[in-house]
């Protein structure tokens, strides 16, 4: 997808914005990413809203939850709705971390009724970056500037947990300067799955083999993703093997413009 | 079947390096999947024809006890009879009883999953009866002493070159590795075994209860020798096998074929109803229906494992798992494999003895995205985990490095301040552990994550960048 | 002891699943079931030829019972036919297949009648059968199981040869439901085996790759046929076909 000329293709400039949204932060990019977290605050910031950062926040209890610990998962996760309980709209550049809290909150609290009350409430006012952007405040263009050609990973979580793969697709077709590249098999897990990288390490292994070798095979010099831990997972494997393909967040592709360094 | 599932990722680790098997399994779950979404997209409204398959089976399931009887009922009237096994041995013992009082010596077996689950071939060559799989993959590995690696393709594992050396140990036939000619050896020799069976054994993809009807699905026409031929018809299903009307069943018609291998219909669909009818010369003179429990009653009531049994067996979520692509069908260790193996095995086996399978998943979705019946897998293999976790019937013996370090940083994700100071002591340690950004020594999963990949720095975590942030923010504001 | 096992079973399933508070079901017999939905006689045979197509079998039209002759010569020249069997069935007797057959040099038998025995069939070229019913959508014929209309006959050689009247297709896979109620009221019960015949016998069990005739017929060949082009005394016009003696 070429971007073409900077245009304004903001889709309802006349619609009320929201005002505040607190910025959700994952435990990846928290303590090793953190410059995505400040991507995503910018990208924010440029879109318009006001952006806040609940200092007490510390994990959604994806972790725990994932591994099957929900006594523990739950007791995190109470400490998360209670930060964010004032919050307008928390938005978190990670689909995991939003799918956890959306679609697995109402799990944890099943037999809590208000638990479930409140998972129901923070799950409305949850989004991923991408979606938040155009799904809610109908921006896909934030003249943005990234020369290079590139390819799009969709991370699990984020595709066919939350259905969001046209979001990226759109906001990424407005930067410019940037030509997107067809990635095979874009949609296959790239073998991270958090802990089963490092309880099953032979066929993580063998996946992001396969996935890296396929961002290598489009010619792109940059692999973009909204996932962390995807990101970290084959951007680490390729650049372990040398290869030259970078890996980066779609929130520092979008906080780019140029001639400015925000970084 | 023996229960290797505590074997999994060893299994799973040869498999995946297995350069052999890689390719093999790749280009079959390429081919497979390019035929279903072929098959699917000829539906008016796919969505909406998974939707009813999920309602039928569901509504079914809810229904049994009044269907089971129906069934039953209406097989008898048909001249059939039906047996009632709470487990393996009963099961098994009911066939072996049936074969003492036909005077079975050789016997006929159609594909069964069931039949794996009993492990039903072995006690019968035990007691010394013939027993020859039909189906041409499952011919195949009983030939070689192997189980069925896949559910639609048994013998997928297995290259033209590994076929040809059997078929020349085993058959006493010339050497070829042409896949036409070694299909018409098999049917050659499994020909004069259907024409001299005492017994035809078969499973079963559908009971109607409407009419006391079986039906079979296949390609081959192995199975309808197995039910045309031999005197005696046996066929063994699962509980969940059995559906209402042909309304039900032409809900699941829709589904099955095209999931499997994108056909809106298998070659042959056998609709058996009692054994033949007087005046018949081809068929069975005695019909026997074996109904059998084995754990699926109990399965039943459990409120999140019990949609693992809305299962159609069409291989569908085999063909996209990334996992299954690489492990193989052995690796699971027991009669079923890929993501809906996982739910089977460790629904039906012993609580936790399938402990690995619950893990070995990414939850990537790929699989509740094709079933045909909307089992949802990645949201029952989290509640097996939180079983395996919690669920004193499922726990078993948790290492304390497997449970400390998560139950440190679920302890630390309470107290804000205490994971910031955490943080700091953690990059502390990074300082002493790496030298010129590389570490120099971490524990060993993690060491192991680094073989292949550059494993990540700590970096100063984001909260302490905010005040920065924000100011920045907040000052360009007005320029954006 | 075995009825323990039923008792224990249900007992156990239905614990489990608890009180239905759903509909009941329709499986109980309420009332005879309409006829099938038979499409128009005229209606052509475009899209059965079609789907034949697509699996590698044949169709091929007959508008006499000399064209049908053709059809039948032309079929034994392909295949080097030297035997054949058939059904029992007034069709095929009207239809003089025998004659036909016996003309190219064919040795016939007709399994139902005892002297011929299963060794025949097992060594015969071709089945031919009649047909109880064609569902167009995919080009499947349904056979049910009778004295005489043997299970085996389209199952041991390995060229099958089904004839289809024009007055017996259905145009959808859903219709079956209604077909099959149909025949159990009909007949007061259905027979041992309706079988559903979707092209030939195959299989992909060795690297993926497609062989036919594995256990069956590796080829199939429908013949489509008007019943009102056959002489009106032969009383197999649409009205009576559904009612054939037995």
């Amino acid at each position: 997808m070429l971007s073409g000329g900077f245009q304004e293709r903001n889709l309802m400039t006349d619609r009320k914005k929201p005002k505040r949204v607190s910025l959700f932060i994952p435990c990846l990019v928290e303590h090793f990413l953190p410059h995505v977290g400040e991507a995503t605050a910018r990208v924010l910031a440029r879109a318009g809203v006001e952006v806040d950062y609940p200092e007490a926040q510390t994990c959604c209890g994806q972790m725990a939850f994932k591994a099957g610990h929900h006594r523990d998962a739950r007791r995190t996760a109470r400490h998360f709705m209670e930060v964010f309980e004032a919050s307008d709209f928390v938005v978190a550049p990670s689909g995991s971390c939003v799918g956890m809290v959306r679609k697995q909150y109402p799990v944890l609290f099943r037999e809590d009724a208000m638990g479930l009350d409140r998972a129901a409430v923070l799950g409305r006012k949850t989004y991923e970056l991408t979606e938040f952007l155009v799904k809610v405040l109908g921006i896909i263009d934030l003249g943005a500037t990234w020369p290079g050609r590139a390819v799009y990973h969709d991370s699990c979580q984020l595709s066919r947990g939350l259905g969001v793969r046209e979001e990226p697709r759109v906001l990424l077709s407005g930067v410019h300067r940037l030509e997107m590249m067809e990635l095979e098999r874009a949609e296959t897990c790239c073998g991270f799955g958090g802990a089963f990288s490092l309880e099953f390490p032979v066929i993580s292994e063998k996946m992001v083999e396969d996935k890296a070798a396929a961002v290598v095979k489009s010619g792109a010099q940059f692999l973009i993703s909204a996932e962390p831990g995807c990101l970290m997972n084959i951007g680490g494997y390729l650049e372990k093997q040398g290869e030259k393909v970078k890996a980066v967040h779609i929130a520092e592709v979008l906080a780019n413009r140029a001639g400015e360094s925000w970084k | 079947m023996e229960v290797k599932t505590e074997q999994f990722k060893e299994m799973a680790a040869k498999a995946a390096c297995n350069e052999t098997l890689n390719r093999t399994l790749r280009h079959a779950g390429e081919s497979f999947r390019a035929l279903r979404e072929k098959g699917f997209s000829q539906l008016e409204d796919p969505e909406g024809s998974r939707r009813r398959g999920h309602e039928v089976k569901d509504r079914c399931l809810s229904r049994l006890p009044e269907l089971l009887r129906l069934l039953e009922e209406n097989v008898i009237e048909a001249g059939g009879v039906v047996h009632w096994a709470r487990d393996a041995s009963e099961a098994r013992r009911i066939i072996m009883d049936l074969v003492k009082q036909y005077g079975v010596r050789t016997i006929v077996k159609g594909k069964s999953m069931m039949t794996e689950e009993i492990a039903l071939n072995k006690e019968l060559t035990r007691k010394g009866i013939e027993v020859w799989e039909t189906d041409l993959g499952e011919f195949i590995v009983q030939l070689a002493g192997e189980s069925p690696s896949h559910i639609i393709a048994p013998a997928i594992h297995m290259n033209r070159e590994e076929v040809a050396c059997l078929f020349e140990k085993k058959l006493g036939v010339d050497y070829t590795e042409d896949p036409e000619a070694l299909t018409m050896i098999a049917r050659r020799v499994l020909r004069e075994k259907f024409l001299g069976a005492d017994m035809g054994i078969t499973g079963g993809n559908m009971a109607v209860a409407e009419t006391g009807t079986l039906a079979l699905f296949e390609n081959e026409g192995n199975i309808r020798f197995a039910t045309s031929l031999p005197r005696v018809h046996v066929a063994l299903i699962g509980l969940e096998k059995v559906v209402g009307t042909w309304d039900d069943f032409g809900a699941l018609l829709n589904l099955l074929p095209r999931s499997a291998a994108g056909q809106k219909m298998p070659t042959y669909l056998s609709l058996i109803t009692g054994p033949k009818k007087a005046g018949e010369e081809d068929g069975p003179e005695a019909f026997h229906l074996i109904l059998l429990d084995n754990g699926r009653s109990r399965i039943l009531g459990d409120t999140v494992l019990r949609e693992s049994l809305f299962c159609l067996r069409c291989g569908a979520c085999l063909n996209v798992c990334p996992v299954y692509e690489r492990a193989g069908g052995h690796s699971y260790g027991w009669v079923y494999s890929g993501p809906i193996g996982m739910l089977l095995n460790s629904a039906l086996l012993p609580p936790g003895k399938a402990r690995d399978l619950a893990f070995a998943s990414t939850l990537c979705g790929a699989c509740a995205e094709v079933c045909p019946v909307l089992i949802d897998h990645p949201k029952i293999i989290l509640d097996i985990r939180r079983r395996l976790s919690e669920d004193p019937l499922w726990k078993g013996r948790l290492a304390l490095e497997e449970v400390l370090p998560m139950k440190v940083y679920a302890w630390l994700s309470l107290h804000p301040g205490l994971f910031r100071s955490a943080a700091l002591l953690a990059r502390t340690f990074q300082t002493l552990m790496t030298s010129s950004g590389r570490w120099k020594w971490l524990p060993g999963t993690l060491a192991r994550w680094g073989e292949k990949r550059r494993i990540p720095l700590l970096k100063k975590p984001f909260r302490t960048r905010w005040p920065g942030l924000e100011k920045a923010i907040r000052g360009g504001r007005k320029k954006h | 002891m075995r009825s323990g096992a039923r008792k224990q079973i249900l007992a156990d399933v239905k614990r489990s699943t608890g009180v239905w508070h759903g509909e009941d079901g329709p499986e109980k017999k309420d009332g005879s079931p309409a006829r099938p939905p038979w499409i128009p006689p005229e209606t052509p045979w475009d899209e059965a030829a079609k789907e034949l197509e697509a699996l590698s079998d044949k169709f091929h039209l007959a508008r006499s019972p000399r064209e049908l002759h053709r059809v039948l010569a032309e079929i034994v020249r392909e295949h080097g036919i030297s035997r054949a069997i058939r059904w029992d069935h007034p069709l095929l007797e009207e239809l003089k297949v025998d004659a036909s057959l016996r003309e190219c040099g064919v040795e016939m038998g007709i399994p139902a009648r005892k002297k011929e025995g299963r060794g025949f069939s097992a060594r015969a070229d071709l089945g031919i059968t009649a047909a109880d019913a064609f569902v167009m959508e995919s080009g499947t014929i349904v056979l049910r199981s009778r004295p005489g209309w043997g299970r085996t006959t389209s199952l041991l050689p390995p060229v099958h040869l089904a004839i289809v009247t024009s007055d017996q297709r259905l145009a959808r896979l859903e219709d079956l439901p209604g077909l099959i109620r149909y025949w159990r009221d009909e007949a007061d019960g259905l027979p041992g085996a309706v079988t559903l015949i979707t092209g030939h016998s195959r299989t992909a069990d060795i690297e993926l790759t497609l062989v036919s005739g594995v256990h069956g017929p590796g080829i199939v060949h429908v013949v489509g046929m008007d019943p009102l082009s056959l002489p009106d005394s032969t009383g197999l016009r649409r009205s009576t076909r559904h009612q054939w003696p037995r």
